[in-house]
């Protein structure tokens, strides 16, 4: 990330980090103080997330200020550079990746069989993954060795964890 | 990798069972026991040596898999809502186990459970060598005119080292500093260290401080004397506090009362001809300070209640439950 | 000299013996286990502590000690080849490791750092078999001020050392660790905080999981949101020409194994704060500053050394307190108990015997190590050539079966998930993720012990000021902060050309 554009992230993401330890601070003062029990008040529940909502505020509010300084504030967003950003290659390849991991990891893991569900993801990610490196559908010699590829990853790591180290997988 | 896992074949040949007897039930996948603190703890060590001879009595492979978190209550919770067939269990100690409802942790009372208890433990007023305490009286005279000075390290307001001290608190009346550590080990060595002055941890956590002379023990919170192997007698707490009411903490493995029959038919044998004759399991209790006594199903039940009722009651007047025990069943003793 | 005679009894034994072969598998699964993102050195010794119920007690416990040590530095691998640690101890590894790797240099890397164990490791070992009770009583005089201080000083060296340029991220990255820590059912009055309601969190989040969506999956983005990212491949990467960097630094080896064993004696911080601490000391003390995290080699070494040490380091409370120093060694100490041995201040009257075989076993795990890890460079180097769209989807599936495979627990998948997404964005704002795993280990023990220390001593703070270990760690802890701040700096500096200019005069 170019200087600028830190700055504009950090004036940003302080703003948030702020709001988050403001958080933390009145939520650690919500926390019961047990008074009832007759707890050495030194030791209540709050005290320590109290203080570290505390610094947090304090760091965040650091960044911010300096990213002010810099020039942060000027966020100067316009449409166009929006959908510049959003349709980069770069941002294509993240979105496809956190879409697949993500479906794998919260859909299929946890209710299809384990040797089923991870070879239909590792083929899933390089075929994806791949077209968007070539700019079109892969050859069919590297489909078949990504298929290939799949199908032992998935009975190797099958048999690594359930038969060597006795975890019992999700999903069957 | 070919030779690895040709040597782990070979290693689980070896530790592969002897024949197993005629049990109406016959585990044909491995039996996992969830231990819900974490590896290496006292729990976890028992029920290590309990994995072993149940593998050897059941013909099947025995997993023990931590599962830490919220008095454990979280490895609990997953072994009731696993399948309810007879190849997941829980390990623990008894008095967890009949809190979690009052607690708000898990809403499932004691009696849903089949219980497998197998060794008890007490607790011990155990004192630095420097405390100046010569006997527990010398305590019980300092928490009365001295509290600040009664320094007293626990696993916290959860465990059983801490139930003792309130007892002995409210019973004989008198004030101390109350000092929790984040189990009974840190807590013993906290005594040792002369961070506090005294801890009332249970006897197998402390046993080999004790041995060293690292520990004083004062007194044993149970009727009668306790025999440390390698130390002597520990005398009765009742010497000093005639009234104090004491209870067994008991140990076991539990798995939902509504498994198939043929599994609680089959662990009643096990426990009655294979637990209770255990040389191993007797060998642990022994250089632990414990005492081995199995018992299953109703047996197991009386055994605990106990324990389980004063347990309940200190935690509800004490202000740390959510609900009020006698609402599920439990009578104010 | 009974002991060496002990010790060497015990290696002649083991070597004489089938027993050999069991050094050599269980010290090969350590190492994979240890690459593997998820499977962790606790996960391993709990695993075979079950495996090896059956045995004799030496047998055992020697393929438990194989384990251990293999594992520790197993992780270093994944760290160096995919900047991913296969487990929290080697998060400073990466630091360095990588910039090497990625500059095509991932041969000798593996090697510096393997020969940085094998020195670590034998240092500890020596320390384990010469001073192991004197060590154990130093183990004693940590009470409540002392965690308290040397939580603060990890998050803070590791907070400034993996955010050189800006410190600040660095800290707030570490302090949002320990916050995490927080969420959950606290230790002391088991009140849940942040927990909302969900049983889930109030049994808190699990650190490897964490971990592995930290460092796993916010990599496995990072990777591909690159444009092109094939590793070079530099002509003078070699296996020896990595032992020979190594040996250049053995100084700094020596210090990191010393501080690695020490840092190993203290109960719940063991590996982690072994290698940041020695990082963090070769780093003041190099020639070459401005290398470190750019792919220094006595950094890695130190990072390696550091954390290799302090296996046999956790072992010395295990042996003479029956204390574990670490997760993994509290799991050793759990097998010797049910093997019938009784470690504690007695072990040394009792069974000296029993300590120098430990001694051999360590010294016969940490040779192992050295020469299998030599052995593994080359076919492991491979791994960089395979691409990135074949090589991250099978990283990210060990990454989702190792978060689960901890707890066996859905939950922690969705924690994976999580902050690996959360661990992403943080890292594109140059927000470093390893004082952020550091402070969901020191969280714990940082709010436990401010709290307690504070019941200790009636709220009077002085306390936590004026005991000779405290001091130490809060003075260097300040001098940390004040030594990056740029005007303290100049300060400083100013101040000693006066002085010098004034001896001219």
């Amino acid at each position: 990330m170019s200087q600028p554009a830190m700055n504009k992230a950090d004036f940003i993401s302080s703003i948030v980090l702020t709001l988050f330890g403001i958080g933390i601070v009145v939520e650690s003062l919500r926390l019961p103080r047990l008074e009832n029990l007759n707890v050495n008040s030194y030791t209540v529940p709050g005290i320590v997330p109290g203080f570290l909502g505390l610094f947090l505020t304090i760091a965040g509010l650091a960044i911010l200020v300096r990213s002010i300084r810099r020039g942060g504030w000027k966020l100067s967003l316009n449409k166009d550079g929006v959908r510049r950003w959003l349709g980069s290659a770069m941002v294509m390849r993240t979105a496809v990746t956190v879409v697949i991991t993500m479906g794998y990891a919260i859909l299929l893991f946890p209710n299809v069989p384990f040797w089923i569900a991870t070879p239909i993801f590792i083929f899933v990610f390089v075929v994806a993954t791949e077209a968007m490196k070539y700019g079109g559908l892969p050859s069919r010699m590297k489909l078949l060795t990504a298929l290939v590829l799949a199908i032992i990853a998935g009975l190797v790591i099958n048999y690594v964890f359930q038969d060597l180290f006795f975890v019992r997988l999700p999903g069957g | 990798m070919k030779f690895i896992i040709s040597m782990l074949a070979a290693v689980a040949l070896f530790a592969a069972p002897a024949t197993a007897e005629e049990y109406s039930w016959k585990p044909d996948k491995p039996v996992t026991i969830i231990v819900p603190w974490s590896a290496g703890g006292s729990t976890d060590s028992v029920t290590r040596v309990l994995a072993g001879e149940l593998e050897d009595a059941l013909g099947q492979t025995v997993v023990i898999v931590n599962q830490p978190g919220a008095a454990g209550s979280v490895g609990t919770t997953n072994a009731w809502q696993a399948d309810h067939d007879g190849l997941t269990w829980a390990a623990g100690a008894a008095i967890d186990l009949g809190a979690y409802q009052v607690l708000g942790m898990l809403d499932v009372p004691v009696t849903d459970w089949k219980l497998y208890l197998h060794i008890a433990n007490v607790a011990v007023v155990g004192a630095n060598p420097d405390s100046g305490y010569k006997d527990f009286g010398d305590v019980l005279a300092a928490m009365k005119s001295d509290p600040d000075s009664v320094s007293v390290a626990t696993a916290g307001v959860t465990s059983g080292g801490h139930n003792a001290m309130e007892s002995i608190a409210q019973t004989a009346g008198g004030k101390y500093k109350h000092v929790s550590y984040d189990g009974g080990k840190p807590a013993v060595l906290a005594a040792v260290s002369g961070e506090t002055k005294l801890t009332t941890q249970l006897a197998s956590e402390q046993a080999e401080m004790i041995r060293a002379g690292r520990i004083v023990p004062l007194a044993v919170l149970a009727d009668k004397p306790l025999v440390i192997e390698g130390y002597g007698e520990i005398p009765s707490i009742k010497q000093w506090v005639p009234d104090i009411k004491t209870a067994n903490n008991y140990f076991g493995i539990w798995t939902p009362a509504d498994v198939p029959a043929n599994v609680l038919e089959t662990m009643d044998k096990v426990w009655a001809n294979a637990i209770a004759k255990s040389d191993a399991m007797a060998e642990y209790a022994a250089n632990r300070g414990a005492i081995l006594d199995p018992s299953s199903g109703d047996a197991a039940l009386e055994a605990v209640s106990p324990a389980l009722t004063q347990n309940v009651f200190l935690l509800f007047d004490g202000g740390k439950t959510k609900n009020d025990p006698t609402k599920y069943g439990f009578k104010r003793p | 000299m009974d002991g060496l005679i002990s010790f060497a009894n015990s290696v002649a034994s083991i070597l004489t013996s089938w027993s050999a072969v069991d050094v050599v598998w269980a010290t090969l699964l350590g190492i994979i286990v240890g690459m593997l993102p998820g499977l962790t050195a606790t996960l391993g010794v709990a695993l075979l502590t079950t495996l090896t119920f059956k045995m004799e007690a030496d047998q055992a416990i020697l393929i438990l000690v194989c384990m251990y040590v293999g594992a520790i530095y197993g992780g270093s691998r994944s760290a160096i080849l995919l900047n991913i640690p296969g487990t929290p101890a080697n998060a400073a590894t990466a630091l360095d490791g990588f910039p090497l790797a990625r500059s095509g240099k991932a041969g000798s890397a593996m090697a510096i750092a393997t020969t940085g164990s094998v020195f670590g490791g034998l240092i500890g070992m020596m320390a384990l078999a010469v001073i192991a009770p004197v060590l154990a009583e130093f183990a004693l005089s940590f009470g409540a001020f002392e965690f308290f201080w040397l939580a603060v000083f990890g998050v803070l060296i590791s907070g400034q050392l993996t955010s050189l340029d800006d410190p600040i991220k660095g800290w707030i990255a570490g302090f949002l660790g320990l916050f995490i820590a927080t969420i959950g059912q606290e230790g002391i009055y088991a009140v849940p905080r942040f927990s909302y309601g969900s049983t889930d969190l109030s049994g808190g989040i699990g650190l490897l999981p964490a971990m592995v969506g930290a460092f796993g999956l916010a990599e496995i983005l990072t990777v591909m949101r690159h444009e092109a990212y094939e590793a070079v491949r530099a002509k003078s990467d070699s296996v020896w020409s990595g032992i020979r960097d190594a040996y250049k630094y053995k100084f700094t080896a020596i210090r990191s194994g010393l501080i690695g064993t020490l840092m190993g004696l203290i109960p719940g911080v063991g590996e982690d704060m072994g290698s940041w601490a020695s990082y963090a000391a070769a780093r003041q003390s190099s020639k070459n500053k401005e290398e470190f995290g750019k792919g220094s080699v006595e950094g890695l070494l130190a990072a390696e050394s550091g954390n290799n040490a302090a296996v046999p380091g956790a072992l010395i409370p295990v042996l003479t307190l029956a204390v574990p120093g670490s997760a993994p060694a509290a799991v050793l100490l759990a097998a010797m108990i049910i093997h019938g041995i009784r470690p504690g201040p007695l072990i040394m009257i009792e069974s000296p015997g029993f300590v120098y075989s430990v001694v051999a076993m360590v010294f016969l795990a940490t040779i192992a190590m050295g020469v299998l890890g030599l052995l593994l460079t080359r076919p492991l180097v491979m791994v960089l050539k395979v691409t990135r769209e074949r090589l991250m989807p099978i990283i990210f599936v060990l990454c989702t079966v190792g978060a689960f495979a901890i707890a066996s627990r859905t939950f922690d998948v969705w924690v994976m998930l999580f902050f690996g997404v959360f661990g992403f964005i943080l890292r594109e704002l140059k927000y470093p993720m390893a004082p952020l795993i550091l402070g969901i280990v020191l969280g714990d023990i940082l709010d436990k012990s401010l709290r307690r220390g504070l019941v200790l001593s009636d709220g009077e703070l002085i306390q936590f000021f004026n005991r000779p270990i405290s001091m130490v760690l809060w003075i260097s802890a300040l001098l940390f902060i004040l030594l990056t701040m740029p005007s303290i700096r100049n300060l400083l500096g100013r101040l000693f050309k006066q002085k010098t200019e004034g001896g001219i005069q």
